[in-house]
């Protein structure tokens, strides 16, 4: 099935400036010592991603340098994953700014089109495109594709630039790319080819196998040599949107009690949902979004799957502790992780006056309840002294 | 011998046998039945502040674990109260 490989140029800058308003002034996103990102204007001065700071400083002095954070901007983040999952069933999330998706019959630039109609004008100005007949094709074009800079074309007013591996045979898209395009092939690798004059996966589909087999192994000969041929089988792993849960709640009158009260409400009715789906969360995650400094983010990694609702409510305690904000405008409430729950035994009676007779009617009732999913037959369980004397310290423990 | 104790004072879930004694404890994964009340005896403690009697039980549970536990007569209902623990 056709993949496509996107990567938007200005989507961090473009957030940036939406959420710190900083103005015209040109814009460079810097991680480390590398530039990240850029704003359209920066991009006309001819400042570029992957350029050094010190180059993009010389090339424009005036411009806002400052340093790239994803945690800065919230759950806005997502909105290039969240656009691509309207319109492909499989999206697989590299990075905030750079997706894969299965497109299927669709034509590669037709999809582009819908998805840019889906972001914000100001989020980004230039997109990146690569599509093949898997996800290695996919990302080599996308590769080739980036390397392109004369010559923009536009496409719903953004400045796109693709590249397409997707023809039926595939030596024919591939055979004119140099094998450093791809991030699959080792650098150890890459130097060998280059030493043997193999600057092509063309020159390489043209070489004897056996030269391949002694220069690289078996395994990395074999593996080399059908990329070359343009061979595909690598498949997009759809990670987006993840299982989660989520509340958001607009912030009118912001007093530090109240907010966290409604959010402890948003959290018990989470748990409820959670626990009659039968699923745990492994993260919690609170955004708050101020007036003025953007989202401010606290999130909790749970040393294992939670459902119980009193440990939910301590983590998100924790959460508040740990958050401050003096003026928000919207929290927002995510359980992330969310996976099968660990399956316990529970008390048929619970302590309730319910007959013997009643025990069909009342599996059926939690089968239903449970959308058949928790109820099962299954053995005594035995917990061992130790985790008994455990439990009287921590009542979380088994829950 | 009673080895050191550990203070721990969190809310207990109780079965009471019709006479008021603790029989079993719930914990989250399920009961914790009462082998021994081995002692009982009250304490006014600080009476001065306002603290009312409460009525302690110091209990063998199955596998010999020993704890202690007490009815928090202040709370309506008398709450039970996990106190301490031998382990």
């Amino acid at each position: 099935m056709p993949v496509i490989a996107m990567v938007l140029e200005g989507f961090y800058a473009g957030l940036h400036r939406e959420i710190f308003d900083t103005g015209r002034d040109p814009l460079i996103l810097v991680r480390g010592s590398e530039i990240a990102d850029v704003c359209p204007r920066s991009y006309r001065s001819g400042v570029r991603r992957r350029m050094k700071v010190s180059e993009g400083r010389f090339r424009l002095p005036g411009a806002l340098v400052r340093e790239l954070d994803p945690d800065n901007y919230g759950p806005d983040v997502e909105m290039l994953a969240t656009a691509c999952a309207d319109i492909s069933p499989g999206v697989e999330a590299v990075s905030p700014d750079c997706v894969f998706a299965d497109i299927g019959d669709e034509d590669g630039l037709d999809f582009v089109r819908r998805l840019v109609k889906r972001l914000p004008r100001g989020v980004g100005y230039g997109v990146r495109v690569g599509v093949g007949r898997g996800k290695f094709t996919a990302d080599l074009a996308l590769n080739r594709a980036m390397r392109e800079s004369a010559n923009p074309r536009y496409i719903g007013g953004w400045m796109y630039s693709m590249y397409s591996i997707a023809t039926e045979r595939g030596d024919e898209g591939v055979a004119g790319l140099s094998p450093s395009l791809s991030g699959l092939i080792p650098r150890s690798i890459l130097s060998d080819l280059e030493r043997l004059g193999l600057s092509t996966f063309g020159d390489i589909a043209d070489m004897p196998t056996e030269i391949l087999d002694d220069r690289f192994g078996f395994e990395w000969a074999r593996r080399i040599a059908a990329w070359s041929r343009g061979e595909d089988i690598t498949v997009v792993s759809p990670n987006y949107p993840p299982p989660r849960k989520m509340r958001r709640r607009d912030v009118e009158d912001w007093r530090y009690e109240a907010v966290k009260k409604g959010s402890m409400g948003d959290l018990e009715r989470m748990s409820r949902e959670l626990e009659s789906d039968g699923l745990a969360a492994g993260e919690m995650v609170l955004y708050l979004l101020e007036r003025v400094g953007g989202w401010k983010r606290r999130g909790r990694i749970f040393p294992g799957p939670r459902t119980n609702r009193v440990f939910l409510e301590s983590a998100l305690n924790y959460l508040w502790s740990d958050i401050e904000c003096t003026d928000p405008l919207e929290y927002r409430l995510e359980l992330r992780d969310l996976n099968p729950g660990k399956l316990s035994q529970r008390s048929l009676w619970d302590g309730r006056d319910v007959a013997r007779e009643d025990l069909e009617d009342l599996i059926t009732d939690l089968s239903r309840k449970h959308r058949g999913r928790v109820t099962f037959w299954g053995e005594e369980m035995k917990v061992s002294r130790r985790e008994r004397v455990l439990e009287f310290w921590d009542p979380l423990r088994m829950g | 011998m009673i080895g050191l104790g550990y203070l721990v004072n969190r809310r207990l879930r109780v079965d009471v046998s019709p006479g008021g004694e603790p029989q079993a404890l719930h914990l989250g994964s399920g009961r914790v039945e009462v082998s021994r009340i081995t002692e009982t005896w009250r304490d006014v403690g600080s009476w001065w502040c306002g603290e009312r009697e409460k009525v302690f039980y110091r209990l063998e549970c199955e596998e010999g674990i020993l704890v202690e536990i007490y009815r928090e007569t202040r709370i309506p209902g008398g709450a039970w109260m996990l106190y301490r623990i031998y382990d």
